[in-house]
């Protein structure tokens, strides 16, 4: 409104009119040089002294669970602010139950803003809620800050580049919702080599052999038998199991972008749901996904472990997972294959099951390792595997079941 | 959306803005005419102008008009117009001779006001067609500012009696610069609000906001009579006297028809609540008020006002002011500290952080600003409140400045070191991952930052840093990293 030209003019009327004796003009002049004067100053200082902070009330939180976030403006100056309008980028997935939300330029993004007028030193604290209805790692930020001055002649913006993520963790639902019984894998990760038992575990009792120590004995039976019994035990070393997550859903186009949201979220909702019984079931559980993380190329694994934090840190890693992969599944599983110790059990989570999978499955059985496969894919296998037993889950959209 | 009060609010500043110019230029056409006769058309009739001008534009624009309604519309204004010129030129003259008409004084007044008619009915139909855009409201005030701007300088060029008294064209131009003041922040704010969003809320025009802008246009204006040198306190104490004198009449009016009788009803309850308690005729105690009719006319015959009424107007006022108060403070209480949901949903509050720190700042900016002018610093510039800092310490409290904007402020407690720390952990510098440049680079140049303030804030003198230099350029990165400017 105040360019140079239009106050150009009122400087000369200004002049003018105080040479010449106009009241009126003279005063008329002065009121809009002080209005462009006074936009100025608002112009000048409106974003000066103005802090913004983010706070939520967790960084990790389960599927379903309710985010709060505690946006807190500070304008901490003598000058009021008419109107400053806050808006930050939030993730379009993750909606808020209330407040201006409309689209952002970027893809999958929204901007959630905020309007308000400040008086000197106020702060202002508004509170969202994001219900966690999506998993993944949701960034929020960066922030633009906009105001003006009291006329609305001038505005002036600043990009604060604070960026936070938050982790939703994919939803845990139980074995019997996915179709699975709980004692399917105690029958499939029986390994099949004797080498090791587990004394923990007895499966029988035989006759006594000469060697067998006396700790082996079965008193009991060789009481009703009336001859010596030894006691037999599983052939389980170590409980043991590796989630092999399949990040891709479209068997031919592993490395594109295009992949299936439903058939993704329920093959990673499987792979938790697993992780959690068989942590709660006392087995030793690690993950190896080929999945990626945000802003990292590697594939994705956590060691196995059984401590009261390994379910966290396997919700965290399937939490974060991006729908992509970084690399074919079946050279992701022949190289798990080889590293993992004998008698592992792999429980590969896949929505593709084509020959290149089938004959990587093959080879971590010819390696020692008992496997069982859990199918979230959309159609029938690409692929049969005689002699393994594929469970299958699904629909696609079960993992959504129950939400509202 | 925006909500009907508010375009109300909008339109009236519309139309108060092309009224004064409009009018500012009828008094100086009707002086030229005839310095007797007043204004070439009076405020009412440019008023009624303008109001049926827009409301028949309006109309029409609304409805799919048929091509030849624009015509029929133009037709109107014109015939409008000439009535509008006759009627304002029998009103000035007292009658009119249409005999004479094209060779006298009055012919030329009704020419005049005829086109001064047309131009206000074409401005009325630009308020009916035209919604109040903030694009429309600024066109609208430069425009009038244009205008009189013209008039003014065209006047003081002509001389001191080719005007009208002063106060006749320093009320419009005054009307003008406080409705475009009002008027283009209401426009901003209704497009800020996203009134083209059908998504959004509208930011309503919060009592802050409000408050604020009332208060600054009106004492903008206010100085402005005040600081005018060439303004004698004749001239002031007219304008003043015009504005206050209307107040002053709505005021009185208030009060006679208000105060005086709810006052007698007062004295008779007393009166009837004595004689129950004492069980016999009322007596009253007090002096009768004499009549209604009488005091009125005793108060317009004396020029002075009577003292009951006086007595009256100071009790009212007394309760008034307690009354506002008791009335805030009440609700500074309540609403003191407690979360209130906002028109968009969300829970809000608001409170002050006003305390001795923000004064002790306050003070150490001010007095840092002084310093700096008694220095011969060079001028802030103009696109940036960034201060180009003179050593590594500077460097470091202007680094402070920028992380407490952001929300990281340094603890008391924690040392330089630990904050950087801090400042990484919690992920200021997060940006694209943690494995992306812009981290590592942010990180890099806290490092420098922090490590150069370190040796220059505890290290032994020999070993201090001798320019600020690396440390300014660190806290540039970070400034580009952390911060964009638009």
């Amino acid at each position: 409104m105040f360019g140079v030209g239009l106050l150009t003019l009122l400087g000369i009327l200004l002049a003018f009119a105080a040479l010449t004796g106009q009241t009126a003009l003279f005063l008329f002049a002065l009121a809009l040089l002080g209005a462009a004067g006074l936009s100025r100053l608002w112009w000048r200082y409106c974003l000066a002294r103005v802090e913004y902070r983010r706070r939520f009330s967790a960084h990790r939180l389960r599927f379903g669970d309710e985010l709060t976030l505690e946006v807190e403006v500070v304008n901490r100056k003598v000058l009021p602010l008419s109107w400053l309008e806050v808006e930050d980028e939030i993730p379009r997935a993750l909606p808020p139950a209330r407040g201006r939300v409309f689209a952002s330029l970027s893809p999958a993004r929204d901007v959630l803003a905020s309007l308000s007028a400040y008086r000197p030193f106020e702060r202002v604290r508004r509170r969202y809620s994001f219900p966690g209805r999506a998993r993944g790692e949701h960034v929020f930020g960066p922030v633009r800050l906009r105001s003006g001055d009291l006329f609305g002649f001038v505005t002036r913006e600043e990009t604060l580049e604070l960026t936070e993520s938050v982790v939703v963790y994919p939803r845990l639902l139980a074995l019997s919702e996915l179709g699975i019984p709980a004692r399917e894998f105690s029958g499939d990760l029986r390994a099949r080599s004797w080498l090791f038992e587990d004394p923990s575990r007895m499966a029988g009792a035989r006759e006594y052999r000469p060697g067998d120590s006396l700790r082996r004995i079965h008193w009991p039976a060789t009481a009703r038998a009336g001859s010596l019994q030894s006691r037999v035990f599983e052939a389980t070393t170590d409980r043991r199991i590796e989630l092999a997550l399949n990040l891709v859903t479209n068997e031919a186009l592993w490395w594109s972008q295009i992949y299936d949201p439903d058939v993704l979220e329920l093959t990673i909702s499987t792979a938790a749901t697993i992780a959690d019984w068989a942590l709660d079931a006392g087995y030793l559980v690690g993950l190896a996904s080929n999945g990626m993380f945000r802003g990292n190329w590697e594939s994705v694994g956590v060691q196995a472990a059984r401590d009261p934090d390994q379910l966290e840190r396997i919700l965290l890693a399937l939490g974060r997972l991006r729908p992509y992969a970084v690399r074919p599944f079946e050279e992701h599983l022949d190289e798990l294959s080889r590293r993992l110790s004998f008698g592992t059990t792999l429980v590969v989570v896949t929505a593709a099951l084509d020959d290149r999978v089938a004959t990587a499955v093959r080879a971590a059985a010819s390696r020692g390792h008992g496997v069982s496969i859990v199918y979230t894919g959309r159609n029938a296998p690409g692929a049969s595997l005689p002699g393994y037993e594929v469970r299958r889950v699904g629909p696609p959209d079960l993992w959504r079941e129950g939400l509202t | 959306m925006i909500s009907s009060t508010y375009r109300l609010v909008q339109q009236v500043l519309r139309f108060v803005g092309e009224a004064a110019w409009l009018y500012a230029w009828s008094a100086v056409l009707g002086y030229w005419l005839d310095p007797r006769a007043g204004p070439a058309l009076p405020l009412w009739l440019l008023g009624c102008l303008l109001v049926v001008g827009a409301a028949v534009a309006g109309a029409v624009s609304r409805r799919s008009a048929a091509a030849w309604m624009p015509f029929a519309v133009s037709l109107l204004g014109v015939a409008a117009s000439v009535g509008a010129g006759l009627l304002a030129s029998t009103l000035a003259s007292g009658g009119l001779d249409f005999a004479t008409l094209g060779r006298s004084t009055a012919g030329s007044r009704v020419l005049v006001a005829s086109c001064l008619a047309l131009v206000t009915w074409w401005r009325g139909n630009r308020l009916g067609t035209n919604p109040p855009s903030l694009y429309e409201i600024e066109g609208q005030f430069r425009f009038g500012v244009l205008a009189i701007a013209g008039l003014l300088a065209l006047v003081a060029v002509l001389g001191a009696g080719a005007a009208p008294e002063a106060i006749t064209l320093v009320e419009p131009a005054l009307a003008l610069v406080a409705s475009g003041l009002l008027g283009v922040p209401l426009a901003r704010i209704a497009e800020i609000s996203g009134a083209t969003r059908a998504d959004s809320h509208q930011l309503a025009p919060s009592g802050p906001w409000l408050g604020t802008l009332l208060g600054v246009v009106g004492g903008l204006l206010l100085l402005t009579l005040l600081f005018a040198g060439v303004v004698t306190a004749e001239r002031v104490g007219a304008v003043l006297g015009a504005i206050l004198g209307a107040v002053a009449r709505v005021v009185g009016a208030i009060v006679l028809l208000v105060a005086l009788p709810f006052s007698y009803l007062v004295e008779w309850l007393v009166n009837l609540l004595k004689s129950r308690v004492a069980d016999q005729p009322a007596e009253p105690s007090l002096t009768p008020l004499p009549p209604f009719d009488r005091l009125l006319s005793e108060s317009q015959a004396s020029g002075k006002m009577p003292p009951e009424l006086e007595l009256i107007l100071q009790i009212l006022l007394v309760a008034g002011i307690v009354g506002v108060i008791v009335i805030l403070l009440a609700r500074a209480f309540v609403h003191r500290n407690s979360w209130k949901r906002e028109p968009d949903g969300v829970e809000e509050l608001r409170e002050s952080v006003f305390g001795w720190e923000a004064i002790r700042e306050l003070i150490a900016w001010v007095l840092g600003r002084l310093r700096r002018s008694q220095a011969g610093a060079p001028a802030l510039a103009a696109e940036s409140d960034h201060v180009e800092p003179r050593s590594v310490r500077e460097v470091y409290r202007e680094f402070l400045r920028l992380t407490a904007r952001l929300g990281f402020p340094r603890a008391r407690v924690e040392t330089p070191l630990e904050y950087a720390r801090r400042i990484e952990r919690d992920r200021l510098a997060y940006q694209e991952g943690q494995q992306s440049p812009g981290s590592v680079e942010g990180n890099a140049a806290l490092d420098a930052l922090t490590s150069t303030y370190v040796r220059a804030r505890y290290g032994p003198p020999a070993a201090a840093p001798a320019d600020s230099g690396p440390a300014a350029s660190a806290l540039e990165r970070l400034r580009a990293l952390w911060t964009r400017r638009g």
